[in-house]
């Protein structure tokens, strides 16, 4: 077979590939996303660490930071953090 | 004989199973499309009074009444209203005012509706009522009875059913013809790609299979939506404007792009297997001998490769006429097929009987194309 047809028909099988690959590639960032919908967001695009699979971590400790606040409000005393278990006991 | 009986002692545990999880359940669900006992429950004397009656008796009022003020008290009326909106021709409405008539203390159908003293009506009511029933399967084809016992089509606003089984028809087919236009390239390249790049490809190839349906359609709502990828491309590349944003999901193009994504190794598989047996010595003799290129693919290679397009052709067009997933999730109101409404009398309206009659009629479907299919290919095989 020709050069060019080969060529031709390896470039649009390469083409068929990527179709079934994509979609595929391209959600997995989207469950590391924090947004409640399915979409990139800007910065996402902008590629800023925030925006993107990052957000969940930083979703998390958000979250984290907030229950450690209103902890500390409610029990006042919290002891700080490295205290061993057997000291508390004690 | 000893080997005999050994023979079937092996087969018989795969019969058990292959009737007890395949031909009953189909069995019985095709079964349900003709026979119905819906009516024996909600009015079991008038049933029965009718399926004995003779056509010169009297009509079994007494049945009747007692029926109604039965499934009044026993709060059957909801049911049995459905029931009768479904069959329509206003008998809904006979029945209500004739039950409301009942609670008065009337007890002469004739007098509260005068509609009882015509034998058509009792004639209707006794062709309803009867366990073999063919209004499941006229209604999936979008005919009904007359009040004569004719058969004529439905009215124009609920004409339904057939219109969905030719939109089915031609998804598949168009399925299809996409799926022979991708993966024929895709699977002459495996075949023809040396190991690396042929063990590349098939991992491609192989990777829908290994991922859930559901991601691989939620992965087509992510890149077709307005908001999503392939939008944002054509909006940054300034093929369209921000305001003519494609509609490319929730229509028949979503359910046609994520249909052959998840479709298309089913053809590349077999057809590749196909063309792996197929020597490479016969395309280049071929050549040699002085053919163009386009010549030996159509009178060498293509006749060679048929038995694998036949076979990935069958998979995937029986397999799109009973889509349902995806058409579902992507297909919005313009992209819905037959399968989604069998889904939808078996789930909301909860008319297992038409939808056993539309399942039926849908395999009925699938062996008749089967057959010709076959008969095509029979008839190709005496011509060469």
């Amino acid at each position: 077979m020709r050069d060019g047809l080969r060529l031709a028909l390896g470039g649009f099988g390469v083409l068929v590939a990527l179709f079934l690959m994509l979609p595929i590639l391209i959600i997995i960032p989207l469950s590391f996303n924090p947004e409640p919908y399915f979409s990139f967001t800007g910065a996402m695009l902008r590629l800023e660490p925030e925006g993107s699979g990052r957000g969940v971590i930083t979703g998390a400790s958000a979250l984290y930071d907030e229950l450690r606040r209103l902890t500390e409000a409610d029990l006042g005393d919290v002891p700080p953090s490295g205290t061993s278990l057997s000291s508390l006991r004690a | 004989m000893t080997r005999q009986r050994r023979a079937w002692g092996l087969v018989t545990p795969l019969l058990v199973f292959i009737a007890a999880v395949f031909i009953v359940p189909i069995g019985s669900m095709l079964w349900r499309g003709i026979h119905d006992t819906e009516w024996a429950g909600l009015l079991p004397r008038t049933s029965a009074a009718l399926a004995a009656r003779d056509g010169a008796e009297a009509p079994p009022s007494a049945a009747l009444i007692g029926d109604l003020l039965e499934a009044d008290e026993a709060g059957r009326w909801p049911a049995l209203s459905l029931r009768l909106n479904r069959e329509g021709g206003g008998l809904q409405s006979l029945f209500r005012v004739t039950l409301e008539g009942l609670r008065r203390g009337d007890r002469k159908l004739g007098e509260i509706d005068s509609r009882w003293l015509d034998a058509a009506s009792w004639e209707r009511l006794a062709t309803m009522v009867r366990p073999f029933t063919a209004v499941h399967l006229l209604n999936a084809l979008d005919l009904r009875l007359d009040d004569d016992g004719g058969i004529v089509w439905q009215e124009d606003g609920r004409r339904l059913y057939l219109a969905l089984f030719l939109r089915t028809v031609l998804v598949a087919l168009g399925v299809t013809a996409c799926c022979l236009l991708l993966g024929y390239p895709l699977a002459y390249l495996m075949a023809s790609a040396g190991p690396r790049l042929r063990g590349l490809l098939l991992f491609v190839v192989m990777l829908p299979f290994w991922t859930s349906l559901l991601v691989r359609t939620t992965a087509w709502i992510v890149l077709l939506q307005r908001k999503g990828v392939i939008n944002d491309l054509l909006v940054s590349l300034g093929i369209v404007g921000e305001q003519g944003r494609l509609a490319l999901v929730y229509n028949m193009t979503g359910t046609m792009v994520a249909m052959v994504h998840v479709l298309l190794p089913f053809f590349v598989l077999p057809l590749y297997s196909v063309m792996r047996g197929i020597p490479a010595a016969y395309v280049r003799a071929g050549a040699s001998l002085g053919a163009r290129p386009l010549h030996v693919f159509r009178r060498v290679y293509w006749p060679l490769t048929l038995p694998g397009v036949s076979a990935g052709s069958a998979l995937v067009f029986i397999l799109a006429l009973g889509y349902y997933v995806t058409p579902a999730l992507v297909g919005g109101r313009t992209g819905q097929l037959i399968s989604n409404q069998i889904a939808f009398h078996m789930q909301r309206s909860l008319n297992w009987g038409l939808a056993a009659a539309i399942g039926g009629l849908l395999l009925l479907l699938v062996i008749v194309i089967f057959a010709a299919l076959s008969r095509v290919a029979r008839l190709r095989e005496v011509a060469s």
